[in-house]
């Protein structure tokens, strides 16, 4: 019943854009050819008939994990900031992105969200 | 940009909008870690391992938010889904560490209320509340003069509903006036403090224009950043004639996305169709289904506080006082609860009223404070208010005794007593007053008996200050007539 659905090069290329990831060709034609492969088995899985199946949106037999509303420490400021990616200039390729106060990042004006 | 006024603009338009509104849920810790939820701490000094989004972590839900969400859903009516799930919204900005907000997007929690609400001119709208969701807030990125910004994670992990109306609104009174309902809403249901100026509650709108008599919705644009009831008013009626004009020359609207920048009082092009964002939501992995039980909605909804609409009906049917004043008395729920307390007090309703409008209104005005902050307890109010009644002090002593009240811990009987502002109205001493004032004026008192009987405004101005302000004025006034009638 399905007809085979393929995924292009271009949507491979957009894919990666979104998540940021950088691709050269090769890489491209490999991954196009690894999700084409699992999109097949997919349409495989499709034939089967789960009309008595109920969705399963969780792997877990599970509802309502939840906490109350406690509030605990949360972590020293330093420890926090001792994770700031590395700045990396040549001569100091220990130090870290922040001031002692925030994370500093390139300057960024919100087009997003 | 047109030079047409709105109005005028709006007798051919008819614009089309919705506001999607996200408010901070007033629980003691984050959503899905105990980090406490702050504002103005030290920055970075309260994230974990959870909120920071670092790997192999695993978010736990609040119930608290949960019941507040569902709190708020009440309040506006919506219908509570027994089933609702999480999803993921994948985007990459520094201000959100995992790479993606855990939002809920085609189970929400609560959707299909209204919200009801008056207008100026007393008519009452109603607009539809599509969904009510839980999402996280993300951190804080501040823009320095160099090229460097500086993020702050404190408010990573917020928890927020986000509030969507249906596209019911016409104009951009209407949409303040909705904004404001649901700050209202929001903290009488006691599940936000939704201060703006806090953030507590931000504002983005769905815009169109079309023909009045168009049933066709037009293209619209989003508009985000719409952070303050003037803003929302002000940043929709510069779209809205931005649209016009555009129409009116014959193009086309194109859809996209703007901001608006209250201190330019102009809008910004955020992205363009094409750049639209691709969100690739899919549901959240680390989070379990959220099954609400029907009973816990019904008791939810048993103990829901009275709400704003209610609230106004009763001060309407309990106290009869005017339309216009109990918008302003029950605007914030703490300024109603003080006037009720004042009334309490033993005063009447009309006179509480033009106290607390007035006089206490204006000093929280002057102090910019908060009614949580006013020095003076409503039982004092009472009493000074009492003495007003009694007679003990005229309306004018009363408002200085009011102000002295705000800086002396004494009670008004103490500063009168102290201060010997009390009335005079013994007839015995306000006659040899009167006569004094009299006799020492004898052309005034001839061009009175010849019939100029307008000078008797003249002589109670004499009499009164002679009583430095304390002679009862209708006892006065009873006495001097009698004495220059007595030919
Ligand atoms: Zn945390």
């Amino acid at each position: 019943m399905a007809t085979k659905q393929t995924v292009s090069a271009d949507e491979i290329q957009k894919i990666a854009r979104l998540a940021k990831l950088h691709l050269n060709e090769e890489q491209r034609d490999l991954y196009a050819q690894q999700i084409n492969a699992i999109l097949e088995h997919v349409q495989k899985l499709q034939t089967l008939d789960v009309a008595e199946v109920e969705p399963l949106s969780h792997v877990l037999d599970l509802v309502n994990v939840t906490r109350k509303d406690k509030p605990a420490k949360s972590l020293p400021r330093d420890k926090v900031l001792a994770n700031a990616p590395l700045a990396g200039p040549a001569d100091d390729p220990e130090k870290r992105a922040t001031d002692g106060e925030f994370f500093l990042v390139p300057k960024v004006i919100k087009t997003d969200q | 940009m047109a030079t047409n006024s709105l109005d005028s603009i709006m007798e051919k338009w008819e614009p089309v909008i919705g506001l999607e509104v996200h408010a901070q849920l007033a629980t003691q810790s984050k959503i899905f870690c105990r980090c406490r939820r702050t504002y103005g701490a030290a920055p970075n000094s309260h994230t974990c391992p959870v909120c920071l989004g670092y790997p192999g972590v695993l978010p736990v839900l609040n119930e608290q938010v949960v019941e507040f969400a569902i709190r708020m859903g009440q309040a506006v009516g919506c219908r509570v889904r027994s089933l609702s799930r999480f999803a993921r919204k994948n985007y990459f900005y520094p201000d959100l560490p995992k790479g993606y907000q855990i939002s809920q997007y085609d189970e929400p929690l609560c959707e299909g209320g209204s919200l009801s609400f008056y207008m100026e001119d007393g008519s009452v709208k109603t607009v539809g509340i599509t969904r009510i969701h839980l999402e996280e807030d993300a951190g804080k990125a501040i823009h320095g003069l160099e090229d460097e910004s500086y993020i702050d994670f404190n408010r990573c992990g917020t928890p927020l509903v986000e509030i969507v109306s249906e596209p019911d609104i016409r104009s951009p009174q209407e949409a303040r006036r909705y904004l404001e309902r649901l700050k209202q809403t929001l903290q009488y249901a006691g599940v936000s403090e939704a201060d703006m100026e806090k953030g507590h509650l931000r504002c983005d709108a769905n815009i169109s224009v079309r023909p009045r008599g168009d049933g066709e919705f037009g293209t619209r644009t989003e508009m985000k950043n719409l952070n303050s009831f003037r803003g929302v008013e002000r940043g929709l009626a510069y779209e809205i004639r931005r649209q016009v004009d555009i129409l009116e020359q014959g193009g086309e609207v194109e859809q996209c996305t703007l901001t608006w920048d209250e201190a330019a009082s102009e809008t910004h092009l955020l992205r363009t169709k094409e750049e639209a964002q691709d969100y690739r939501y899919f549901p959240e992995p680390d989070l379990v289904p959220l099954e609400v039980d029907p009973d816990w909605v019904k008791a939810i909804k048993a103990e829901l506080p009275e709400l704003p609409a209610q609230i106004e009906e009763r001060f309407t049917r309990d106290y009869n006082l005017r339309f216009q004043d109990i918008e302003i008395l029950t605007r914030e729920r703490e300024l109603a609860a003080y006037y009720e307390a004042v009334v309490d007090g033993g005063v009447s309703p009309t006179e509480a009223a033009r106290w607390v409008l007035g006089e206490v209104l204006r000093v929280l005005k002057e102090e910019h404070q908060e009614i949580g902050e006013f020095p003076m307890r409503p039982e004092a109010l009472s009493e000074l208010i009492k003495l007003c009644s009694q007679g003990i002090i005229n309306r004018n002593t009363a408002k200085s005794v009011f102000d002295i009240m705000l800086t002396e811990n004494l009670s008004a009987a103490e500063i009168v007593k102290r201060d010997q502002l009390g009335q005079v109205s013994d007839s015995a001493t306000l006659e040899d007053t009167v006569l004094q004032v009299v006799s020492g004026l004898p052309a005034e008192l001839e061009r009175y008996r010849k019939g100029e009987t307008r000078l008797l405004g003249f002589f109670m101005g004499q009499v009164m200050q002679a009583t430095k302000g304390k002679g009862d004025p209708q006892v006065v006034r009873g006495i001097l007539q009698r004495v220059l009638d007595e030919a």
